[in-house]
Protein backbone atom coordinates (compact mmCIF):
# COMPACT_ATOMS: atom_id res chain seq x y z
CA UNK A 1 0.00 0.00 0.00
CA UNK A 2 0.88 2.90 -0.82
CA UNK A 3 -0.12 6.77 0.11
CA UNK A 4 1.04 8.38 -2.31
CA UNK A 5 -0.45 6.51 -4.62
CA UNK A 6 -3.50 7.13 -3.13
CA UNK A 7 -3.19 10.64 -2.92
CA UNK A 8 -2.78 10.69 -6.88
CA UNK A 9 -6.05 9.44 -7.81
CA UNK A 10 -7.56 12.41 -6.88
CA UNK A 11 -4.95 15.03 -7.43
CA UNK A 12 -3.21 14.24 -10.35
CA UNK A 13 -6.91 14.40 -12.16
CA UNK A 14 -7.96 17.70 -10.63
CA UNK A 15 -4.64 19.15 -11.33
CA UNK A 16 -4.45 18.36 -15.17
CA UNK A 17 -8.15 19.50 -15.25
CA UNK A 18 -7.41 23.15 -13.42
CA UNK A 19 -3.96 23.38 -15.94
CA UNK A 20 -6.21 22.27 -19.12
CA UNK A 21 -8.21 25.63 -18.26
CA UNK A 22 -7.59 28.63 -20.49
CA UNK A 23 -5.64 30.79 -18.31
CA UNK A 24 -3.98 27.45 -16.93
CA UNK A 25 -4.82 27.70 -13.12
CA UNK A 26 -1.59 26.34 -10.93
CA UNK A 27 -2.56 23.89 -8.05
CA UNK A 28 -1.30 23.22 -4.65
CA UNK A 29 -2.02 19.88 -2.55
CA UNK A 30 -1.09 19.27 0.87
CA UNK A 31 2.29 20.81 2.52
CA UNK A 32 3.05 23.12 -0.63
CA UNK A 33 3.40 26.81 -0.04
CA UNK A 34 1.61 28.53 -2.25
CA UNK A 35 3.56 30.63 -4.46
CA UNK A 36 4.57 34.46 -3.77
CA UNK A 37 3.51 34.94 -6.94
CA UNK A 38 0.15 33.01 -6.76
CA UNK A 39 -1.27 34.16 -3.72
CA UNK A 40 -2.59 37.16 -5.10
CA UNK A 41 -3.49 35.47 -8.39
CA UNK A 42 -5.82 32.44 -9.03
CA UNK A 43 -5.19 29.44 -7.83
CA UNK A 44 -6.38 26.07 -6.44
CA UNK A 45 -5.92 24.18 -3.15
CA UNK A 46 -6.53 20.32 -2.97
CA UNK A 47 -6.47 18.84 0.66
CA UNK A 48 -7.06 15.25 1.53
CA UNK A 49 -7.46 13.72 4.94
CA UNK A 50 -7.40 10.14 5.82
CA UNK A 51 -10.13 8.72 7.95
CA UNK A 52 -9.53 5.24 8.47
CA UNK A 53 -7.58 2.24 6.80
CA UNK A 54 -9.16 -1.03 7.83
CA UNK A 55 -12.41 -2.32 8.85
CA UNK A 56 -12.51 -5.01 11.22
CA UNK A 57 -13.43 -8.49 10.91
CA UNK A 58 -14.04 -11.86 12.59
CA UNK A 59 -10.43 -12.79 11.24
CA UNK A 60 -7.62 -10.19 10.34
CA UNK A 61 -8.81 -6.94 9.63
CA UNK A 62 -9.51 -6.00 5.67
CA UNK A 63 -8.23 -3.06 4.06
CA UNK A 64 -10.90 0.17 3.26
CA UNK A 65 -8.81 3.21 2.77
CA UNK A 66 -11.14 6.33 3.18
CA UNK A 67 -11.42 9.90 3.68
CA UNK A 68 -12.49 13.45 2.53
CA UNK A 69 -11.07 15.65 -0.41
CA UNK A 70 -11.20 18.99 -0.10
CA UNK A 71 -10.93 21.39 -3.07
CA UNK A 72 -10.79 24.97 -3.04
CA UNK A 73 -10.60 26.98 -6.11
CA UNK A 74 -9.81 31.16 -5.79
CA UNK A 75 -10.60 33.67 -8.52
CA UNK A 76 -10.48 36.93 -8.62
CA UNK A 77 -12.77 39.10 -6.46
CA UNK A 78 -15.07 41.44 -7.97
CA UNK A 79 -15.36 40.09 -10.83
CA UNK A 80 -18.55 38.08 -10.75
CA UNK A 81 -19.15 34.01 -10.46
CA UNK A 82 -18.14 32.70 -13.76
CA UNK A 83 -14.49 31.96 -13.35
CA UNK A 84 -14.95 30.28 -10.48
CA UNK A 85 -17.82 28.41 -11.31
CA UNK A 86 -15.48 27.44 -14.41
CA UNK A 87 -12.84 26.25 -12.20
CA UNK A 88 -14.52 24.22 -9.99
CA UNK A 89 -16.91 22.90 -12.91
CA UNK A 90 -13.47 21.27 -14.68
CA UNK A 91 -13.08 19.77 -10.74
CA UNK A 92 -16.24 18.01 -10.13
CA UNK A 93 -16.33 16.75 -13.35
CA UNK A 94 -13.06 14.98 -13.74
CA UNK A 95 -13.40 13.93 -10.09
CA UNK A 96 -17.03 12.53 -11.42
CA UNK A 97 -15.13 10.57 -13.97
CA UNK A 98 -13.35 8.61 -11.31
CA UNK A 99 -16.96 6.95 -10.67
CA UNK A 100 -16.42 4.98 -13.92
CA UNK A 101 -18.18 1.43 -14.41
CA UNK A 102 -15.47 0.90 -16.94
CA UNK A 103 -13.08 -2.30 -15.35
CA UNK A 104 -10.00 -1.21 -13.17
CA UNK A 105 -6.41 -2.41 -13.73
CA UNK A 106 -5.49 -5.09 -11.68
CA UNK A 107 -2.75 -4.00 -10.16
CA UNK A 108 -2.17 -0.51 -8.36
CA UNK A 109 -4.52 1.90 -7.06
CA UNK A 110 -8.11 3.10 -7.89
CA UNK A 111 -10.99 4.94 -5.82
CA UNK A 112 -13.71 6.70 -6.00
CA UNK A 113 -15.77 9.30 -4.61
CA UNK A 114 -18.95 9.82 -2.39
CA UNK A 115 -21.43 12.58 -2.65
CA UNK A 116 -19.82 15.91 -3.83
CA UNK A 117 -21.39 18.76 -1.04
CA UNK A 118 -21.16 21.95 -2.69
CA UNK A 119 -20.00 24.09 -4.49
CA UNK A 120 -20.04 26.68 -1.98
CA UNK A 121 -19.15 30.54 -3.19
CA UNK A 122 -17.35 32.86 -1.10
CA UNK A 123 -15.95 36.59 -1.17
CA UNK A 124 -13.03 36.41 1.30
CA UNK A 125 -12.89 39.14 3.55
CA UNK A 126 -9.15 39.14 3.63
CA UNK A 127 -7.90 38.20 0.64
CA UNK A 128 -8.50 39.24 -3.24
CA UNK A 129 -10.51 36.40 -4.08
CA UNK A 130 -13.45 35.00 -4.54
CA UNK A 131 -13.59 30.87 -3.18
CA UNK A 132 -15.34 28.00 -4.54
CA UNK A 133 -15.09 24.84 -2.41
CA UNK A 134 -16.37 21.46 -2.89
CA UNK A 135 -15.41 18.41 -0.50
CA UNK A 136 -16.41 14.92 -0.88
CA UNK A 137 -15.86 11.03 0.72
CA UNK A 138 -13.23 8.81 -1.09
CA UNK A 139 -12.79 4.95 -0.80
CA UNK A 140 -9.88 3.52 -2.39
CA UNK A 141 -8.31 0.06 -3.01
CA UNK A 142 -4.67 -0.69 -3.58
CA UNK A 143 -4.04 -4.11 -5.02
CA UNK A 144 -0.50 -5.29 -4.86
CA UNK B 1 -40.37 -17.83 9.15
CA UNK B 2 -39.70 -13.83 9.04
CA UNK B 3 -41.29 -12.11 12.05
CA UNK B 4 -42.85 -8.59 10.87
CA UNK B 5 -40.38 -5.98 12.73
CA UNK B 6 -43.16 -4.88 14.47
CA UNK B 7 -42.78 -7.65 16.76
CA UNK B 8 -39.24 -7.60 17.18
CA UNK B 9 -38.96 -3.86 18.52
CA UNK B 10 -42.59 -3.44 19.79
CA UNK B 11 -42.79 -0.11 19.44
CA UNK B 12 -40.79 1.12 16.54
CA UNK B 13 -42.11 4.26 16.30
CA UNK B 14 -40.78 5.41 19.81
CA UNK B 15 -37.69 3.55 19.74
CA UNK B 16 -37.09 5.87 16.49
CA UNK B 17 -38.10 9.05 17.81
CA UNK B 18 -35.95 9.13 20.82
CA UNK B 19 -32.74 7.23 18.88
CA UNK B 20 -32.95 10.41 16.70
CA UNK B 21 -33.24 12.71 19.29
CA UNK B 22 -30.00 10.90 21.32
CA UNK B 23 -28.32 10.87 17.73
CA UNK B 24 -28.64 14.19 17.72
CA UNK B 25 -27.50 15.04 21.34
CA UNK B 26 -24.38 12.61 20.61
CA UNK B 27 -23.47 14.92 17.25
CA UNK B 28 -23.06 18.00 19.03
CA UNK B 29 -20.79 16.13 21.62
CA UNK B 30 -18.88 15.13 18.72
CA UNK B 31 -18.84 18.65 17.30
CA UNK B 32 -17.32 19.75 20.80
CA UNK B 33 -15.19 17.00 20.89
CA UNK B 34 -13.37 17.77 17.45
CA UNK B 35 -14.17 21.32 17.51
CA UNK B 36 -12.29 24.25 18.53
CA UNK B 37 -12.15 25.83 21.92
CA UNK B 38 -10.80 29.26 22.24
CA UNK B 39 -12.37 30.75 24.92
CA UNK B 40 -15.77 28.65 24.95
CA UNK B 41 -18.20 30.44 23.03
CA UNK B 42 -18.20 28.79 20.04
CA UNK B 43 -17.97 25.08 21.61
CA UNK B 44 -20.82 26.66 23.79
CA UNK B 45 -23.39 27.87 20.53
CA UNK B 46 -24.11 25.05 18.79
CA UNK B 47 -28.14 24.82 17.95
CA UNK B 48 -30.49 22.22 17.28
CA UNK B 49 -33.67 22.54 16.14
CA UNK B 50 -36.56 20.91 15.28
CA UNK B 51 -36.71 20.22 10.94
CA UNK B 52 -35.57 21.55 8.28
CA UNK B 53 -34.76 24.73 9.79
CA UNK B 54 -31.91 27.34 9.59
CA UNK B 55 -29.91 28.34 12.71
CA UNK B 56 -30.02 31.96 13.44
CA UNK B 57 -27.03 34.05 14.26
CA UNK B 58 -25.86 36.28 17.05
CA UNK B 59 -25.90 39.62 16.91
CA UNK B 60 -22.58 41.85 15.71
CA UNK B 61 -22.08 42.93 19.64
CA UNK B 62 -21.57 39.52 20.70
CA UNK B 63 -17.50 38.71 20.19
CA UNK B 64 -15.19 36.03 21.22
CA UNK B 65 -12.57 36.90 23.83
CA UNK B 66 -8.34 36.94 23.38
CA UNK B 67 -7.23 34.10 24.63
CA UNK B 68 -3.52 33.44 25.87
CA UNK B 69 -1.40 31.95 22.88
CA UNK B 70 -0.40 28.80 24.98
CA UNK B 71 -3.83 27.80 25.93
CA UNK B 72 -4.78 24.52 24.90
CA UNK B 73 -7.77 23.45 27.55
CA UNK B 74 -10.29 21.59 26.09
CA UNK B 75 -13.63 20.90 27.60
CA UNK B 76 -14.03 16.58 28.63
CA UNK B 77 -16.04 14.38 29.87
CA UNK B 78 -18.94 16.14 31.96
CA UNK B 79 -18.17 19.19 30.99
CA UNK B 80 -19.10 19.00 27.28
CA UNK B 81 -22.16 17.60 28.11
CA UNK B 82 -22.63 21.30 30.36
CA UNK B 83 -21.92 22.73 26.70
CA UNK B 84 -25.16 21.12 25.11
CA UNK B 85 -28.03 23.05 23.69
CA UNK B 86 -31.47 21.68 24.35
CA UNK B 87 -32.61 19.26 22.35
CA UNK B 88 -36.30 19.89 21.14
CA UNK B 89 -38.90 16.61 21.38
CA UNK B 90 -38.90 14.54 17.80
CA UNK B 91 -42.69 13.61 18.36
CA UNK B 92 -43.37 13.58 14.46
CA UNK B 93 -40.44 12.53 13.84
CA UNK B 94 -38.99 15.84 12.13
CA UNK B 95 -35.38 14.96 12.50
CA UNK B 96 -32.77 18.46 13.55
CA UNK B 97 -31.08 21.42 11.90
CA UNK B 98 -27.48 21.81 13.53
CA UNK B 99 -25.73 24.50 13.48
CA UNK B 100 -23.47 27.12 15.11
CA UNK B 101 -24.74 30.54 16.17
CA UNK B 102 -21.52 32.71 16.15
CA UNK B 103 -21.07 34.90 13.30
CA UNK B 104 -17.26 33.61 12.77
CA UNK B 105 -18.31 29.96 12.39
CA UNK B 106 -17.14 29.76 8.99
CA UNK B 107 -13.46 30.56 9.91
CA UNK B 108 -13.97 28.48 13.15
CA UNK B 109 -15.10 25.24 11.00
CA UNK B 110 -12.86 25.79 8.41
CA UNK B 111 -14.83 26.58 5.37
CA UNK B 112 -13.41 29.77 4.03
CA UNK B 113 -9.87 30.47 5.12
CA UNK B 114 -8.19 33.28 6.92
CA UNK B 115 -4.88 34.02 8.78
CA UNK B 116 -6.45 35.18 12.35
CA UNK B 117 -7.37 33.29 15.01
CA UNK B 118 -6.96 29.94 14.51
CA UNK B 119 -5.54 29.84 11.08
CA UNK B 120 -7.48 26.96 9.53
CA UNK B 121 -6.08 25.16 12.06
CA UNK B 122 -2.28 26.18 11.87
CA UNK B 123 -2.43 28.78 14.58
CA UNK B 124 0.09 27.86 17.31
CA UNK B 125 -2.72 27.03 19.76
CA UNK B 126 -5.29 25.53 17.67
CA UNK B 127 -7.14 22.98 19.66
CA UNK B 128 -8.92 21.45 16.56
CA UNK B 129 -7.37 19.55 13.54
CA UNK B 130 -7.44 21.76 10.23
CA UNK B 131 -10.58 20.96 8.16
CA UNK B 132 -11.86 19.08 11.17
CA UNK B 133 -15.67 20.05 10.44
CA UNK B 134 -15.45 18.26 7.04
CA UNK B 135 -13.75 15.13 8.46
CA UNK B 136 -15.80 15.00 10.89
CA UNK B 137 -19.05 15.53 9.08
CA UNK B 138 -18.13 13.55 5.60
CA UNK B 139 -15.59 10.84 7.22
CA UNK B 140 -16.82 8.69 9.18
CA UNK B 141 -17.01 10.91 12.89
CA UNK B 142 -20.20 11.85 12.92
CA UNK B 143 -21.85 8.43 11.47
CA UNK B 144 -20.22 7.05 14.44
CA UNK B 145 -21.74 8.95 17.19
CA UNK B 146 -24.95 8.62 14.99
CA UNK B 147 -24.96 4.90 15.03
CA UNK B 148 -24.01 4.47 18.84
CA UNK B 149 -26.70 6.80 20.23
CA UNK B 150 -29.60 5.00 17.90
CA UNK B 151 -27.94 1.43 18.61
CA UNK B 152 -28.09 2.49 22.62
CA UNK B 153 -31.31 3.20 22.56
CA UNK B 154 -32.39 0.51 20.04
CA UNK B 155 -31.26 -1.79 22.99
CA UNK B 156 -33.51 -1.05 25.48
CA UNK B 157 -36.67 -1.68 23.65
Amino acid sequence: MTLQSIRAIYEAPVIAALAALNPTVNCYVDNQPVKKTDSNKEHALVRLNFTGMTETTLGPNIENIRGVLIVECFAKKNNGPARAQEMITAVMTTLNNLNTCDPHASTGSYGTIGTIVGPSFASLEDRPHYMASISCPFKATHLS
Amino acid sequence: MAKPISQLIPDFTEALKEGIQEAAENVVVGLIEEGPYWDGVFAASWSVRKGKSSTPTYGLNVRGAKRSATARTKPQGRAIKSLLPPIPSNKKLEGYTIGNMTRYRGYAMDLLPTNFGRQGGRAENATAMPDWFLTYYQGEGMKKKYEEAMTNVFKKY
